[in-house]
């Protein structure tokens, strides 16, 4: 990728922190909303539209979860995200910091105050 | 459970704000999500309302993203019902940029079928000719000798060469007539240069291009069809050329084109079928060379290559004494001829555009001062300007979509009156159409024309929003209303005055040209071609017969003044440069005396009035058994024998045909215009044909009437003298040198007609603008007459304002146009792209047009009742 297309992208799609850590915790495989909501440590007002926004990019692209799967754990089916080679590309794009920020939290959900 | 019951009422409630068409799937995923949260019962129900609040978020994302589309799409509704309500204002605006789209996308579609498609070669930004170059005479595009051909082989910057020659060829045989038709003999080599290959059979192979081996031909396809009916068995049978068997081997794809021969469809395609003696001719300048750059070599580098080449030649060889070389691209030679003529319609109606566009502005600002009430309600109910923009920006789409749509039709109608105007100049198997394209660019086009006019019809300053309301007639609004229209018209006018002026200078350039003598009397006088086939007529006797049998055939028939042939005639497209050496006189090394030679039978001078200067015209007398004679004009007399009487010298051809021989000047005839009206007499000498009978001629009728009406006379005779012989160039001299100019003549009337256009709009423009402003000052007006003023100075005042608007845009047009006036200048001829008449006629025009707009509303003013316009 040339750095005026690099420049263009970050332009368009506004390769924030949080789009970044967004983009990664789907890289490193988490892929339902919340699971993203959790390991990114954003709340979900967060998280959604940058999803949206990824995925109006082409970075990210969505699709129901199986339904086999949902009905074992006897659940609706979630919607679940994956990562484009776009948007790999562009997260290896990324500033340094913003790939070495990615101290994601543990998969844990924060204890409530 | 509870928790989970409010996160779900939360994202029903926030689901009537996401966008209709994701609704369903938005509200599925978050119910997902939330329901397997509750499922995990991990965490306390505080974190299942805590993420139900990113609904309202994400909810509120999608909405105001989607927004802005359906926003747009309401306005264009909104705009589509207005429009629709007011079918005769819509037609208007629709109609004058219909007007505008229509001429470009023509225009684009000639402009990209000529310029901006690529030639069907392979890569062929990489093909170029090599041209030799006599700097001495002013010559840069020579071309060269089979010598040179095999020469440059040694270039290194070309990984491809070939060689072309140009001519016309006899078919004869089969049931058809006989015809002349276009060919060109190549070297097997062309084929691969130029990346092209026949669509059914072989190409040549390079033991074709020597003449010991038996002879074949590749058809154009358009040969194949026509002469041929498409014969799919075409492929070995064998056809008549110049009365000689021929196999066909190939026939060539529809379209392929030789370069170099842009206007002319070249049908035959023939070996070059060279004696090994030819192939060693380092004197006879009668072949094209074409070459291919080879990968990774800029056209600079193989120049440089070229030029040291040639100049060690030069020294090397006396035949190449002062000969040097270059490289011209192939692109650049096929476009040249017509691109000045191009660049000059793609601009003018590009004008037009602008003038159309203003003018359509124009009428929507005329329209939003009726609505202003409405825009202001509008106002204050808290649209935004960006919201009003956004309105008037849909309005100016739609109509220009409107308008494109209408202008497709419209250059579908203009293109088919373009493209014969054009087609002297262009080759005639170029598609040239309103396609996707050209459709492509008019949508483009219209989008940029509705945007840019919306946005102007748009602008008015924001302050008046509450004099609006209060239903205000007069008010800073207004004010800056009636100046937007003004700078509107003073724009308009200001093109048309560019597009006026540049046809005023080539009106001046036609009528310099039409007033330009020849050197001969063009009128009554029919020409037309005859190749005489190498079989029947193989000796000079039989040829030197034929001539004299059909000049004396044709002064036979009524309504035939006179009749005589020559080899070449003036604005037949042909010149037949010969070298010549001056009996004694040393030459100095390396200069040649080049002269224009045609072979003409006794009659030719009186035939064509061409006046005797000095010494004697040929007769009948010079035939083959007294001594070679010629017969110089007045311009080599001047450029090779300044202070002698060139009477009884003596000059010898160096090369071609009969060289060697001493020919002795026996007079000395008025110059006569060859190539062209604009270009200036050569030197030219005339031999009897009587003493070298050529084999290709053209016959030239002097009628006492309508010359046109005696072809059918003339074919007849020709076919009663030899049924075998095909005639062409069926053309009356007239129709010639018209011909030789058409370029300027097309330009000229795409000027005329859009500055024609253009004025209209611009006059239409003052007329609305000025009485737009008597509307609007009525009550001053009747302030003013209720005060004493004569009503003769109120019509003044207003006449006078569409002058001084009209004056302001005129002289801003002519500086534009005289600073631009260099676009214009290879077209001109004689006429200086500053020429002070043709400024000073168009700025009186249009002054003139600005008076006849204004006397309506002028005369609407002076009857204003005073009364009346002081009670409202």
């Amino acid at each position: 990728m040339t750095r005026a297309a690099k420049y263009v992208i970050y332009i368009v799609v506004r390769i924030t922190l949080a789009t970044a850590l967004v983009l990664q915790a789907i890289a490193r495989g988490h892929r339902y909303g919340f699971e993203i909501v959790d390991v990114s440590g954003y709340p979900t007002g967060t998280v959604y539209p940058v999803l949206r926004r990824l995925e109006h990019a082409g970075f990210v692209r969505s699709e129901w979860e199986r339904e086999d799967i949902a009905s074992r754990a006897a659940r609706p089916q979630r919607r679940y995200y994956e990562i484009t080679a776009a948007g790999t590309r562009a997260l290896h794009g990324a500033p340094e910091p913003m790939r070495s920020l990615g101290g994601l939290q543990p998969m844990t959900p924060k204890p409530a105050k | 459970m509870k928790p989970l019951v409010i996160a779900l009422r939360v994202v029903r409630l926030m689901a009537r704000l996401v966008p209709r068409w994701r609704r369903a799937d938005w509200q599925r995923e978050w119910e997902a999500e939330l329901e397997a949260c509750a499922r995990d019962a991990s965490g306390p129900g505080s974190v299942l309302l805590t993420h139900s609040t990113g609904a309202v978020a994400d909810a509120i994302y999608l909405r105001s993203h989607a927004m802005y589309l359906d926003l747009w799409w309401g306005d264009v509704r909104f705009a589509w019902r207005n429009a629709s309500r007011r079918p005769g204002f819509t037609l208007l605006v629709v109609l004058t940029l219909a007007l505008g789209l229509g001429v470009n996308s023509a225009v684009f579609a000639l402009v990209d079928a000529v310029l901006l498609r690529p030639l069907s070669y392979r890569d062929p930004s990489r093909l170029v000719f090599v041209w030799q170059t006599l700097p001495q005479q002013n010559m840069f595009e020579v071309e060269a000798t089979p010598f040179d051909y095999t020469a440059w082989h040694a270039l290194r910057s070309l990984s491809n060469i070939a060689m072309v020659t140009y001519g016309s060829f006899t078919l004869t045989g089969g049931s058809a007539e006989p015809e002349r038709v276009r060919g060109a003999r190549m070297t097997a080599s062309m084929m691969p240069t130029l990346g092209i290959a026949p669509a059914i059979g072989r190409g040549f192979v390079a033991s074709e291009d020597l003449d010991d081996v038996p002879r074949v031909a590749i058809l154009s396809d358009g040969l194949w069809r026509r002469r041929f009916g498409g014969d799919p068995a075409i492929v070995g049978r064998s056809i008549e050329i110049e009365g000689n068997p021929w196999t066909v081997v190939g026939v060539m794809p529809r379209g392929a084109l030789m370069p170099g021969a842009p206007t002319e469809d070249n049908e035959l395609w023939l070996p070059m079928r060279m004696s090994p003696e030819e192939q060693a001719s380092e004197i006879n300048h009668s072949y094209a060379i074409l070459g291919r750059l080879a990968d990774g070599v800029t056209l600079a580098q193989a120049s440089a290559e070229l030029e040291t080449f040639s100049s060690r030649m030069a020294a090397e060889r006396p035949s190449h004494g002062r000969i040097g070389a270059r490289f011209v691209s192939v692109e650049e030679r096929s476009v040249r001829a017509v691109r000045p003529a191009l660049l000059v319609a793609a601009a003018s109606v590009a004008l037009l555009l602008l003038v159309a566009a203003a003018n359509a502005s124009t009428l929507l600002i005329a329209r939003a001062a009726n609505r202003r009430q409405e825009l202001a309600v509008r106002a204050a109910l808290g649209a935004t300007r960006a919201r009003l923009l956004s309105l008037s920006i849909a309005e100016g789409v739609l109509f220009a979509s409107i308008g494109g749509l209408a202008g497709l039709v419209l250059g579908g109608w203009t293109l088919r009156g373009l493209v014969p105007l054009f087609a002297a100049s262009l080759p005639r198997s170029l598609a040239i159409a309103v396609d996707a394209r050209a459709a492509l660019f008019t949508a483009a086009l219209s989008l940029v024309i509705g945007i840019v006019f919306g946005a102007i019809a748009a602008y008015r300053p924001g302050n008046g929003v509450a004099a609006s309301l209060a239903g205000a007639t007069r008010s800073t609004t207004s004010a800056a209303v009636a100046r937007t229209r003004n700078l509107l018209v003073v724009a308009q006018v200001a093109l048309a005055v560019v597009l006026l002026s540049a046809a005023g200078l080539m009106l001046n350039t036609i009528a310099r040209l039409s007033r330009v003598n020849p050197g001969f009397a063009a009128d009554h006088v029919l020409t037309f071609r005859v190749a005489l086939p190498g079989q029947r007529y193989a000796t000079a006797p039989a040829r030197v017969g034929f001539v004299s049998d059909v000049l004396d055939r044709l002064r036979a028939v009524p309504g035939v003044r006179d009749a005589a042939v020559s080899s070449v005639v003036p604005f037949g497209g042909l010149r037949n440069a010969t070298v010549v050496e001056i009996e004694g006189r040393a030459e100095p090394p390396g200069s040649r005396s080049i002269i224009d030679q045609r072979y003409i039978s006794s009659g030719y001078f009186q035939a064509m009035r061409i006046p005797l200067l000095s010494g004697r015209l040929l007769t009948d007398a010079d035939d083959s058994r007294s001594e070679r004679v010629t017969v110089i004009n007045r311009t080599m007399a001047q450029q090779y024998f300044p202070n002698e009487t060139p009477v009884n010298r003596r000059v010898r051809k160096t090369v071609g045909f009969d060289s060697g021989f001493w020919f002795r000047i026996v007079g000395v005839v008025d110059d006569v215009r060859h190539i062209g009206l604009s270009r200036d007499p050569v030197a030219e000498m005339y031999h009897p044909i009587a003493q070298t009978a050529m084999p290709t001629f053209t016959i030239v009728v002097r009628t006492a009437g309508d010359p046109a009406s005696m072809m059918p006379a003339a074919r007849a005779t020709v076919r009663a003298a030899d049924p075998n012989l095909p005639i062409y160039e069926i053309l009356t001299m007239e129709d010639r040198i018209a011909a030789s100019f058409s370029q300027t003549r097309v330009t000229m009337l795409l000027l005329l007609v859009t500055s024609a256009l253009a004025a209209a709009l611009a006059g239409v423009a003052i007329y609305g603008s000025i009485w737009y402003s008597v509307v609007q000052r009525t009550t001053e007006i009747g302030i003013r007459m209720a005060l004493g003023a004569p009503r003769a100075a109120v019509f003044r005042s207003v006449v006078a304002g569409a002058v001084m608007l009209s004056a302001a845009g005129a002289t801003l047009g002519a500086l534009i146009a005289m600073a631009a006036g260099s676009l214009l200048k290879t077209l001109l001829f004689d006429t200086r792209p500053t020429d002070p008449l043709t400024y000073a006629a168009v700025i009186g025009g249009v002054l003139a047009l600005s008076v006849g707009a204004s006397i309506v509303p002028a005369v609407r003013a002076m009857r204003v009742d005073p009364m009346t316009a002081l009670r409202n």
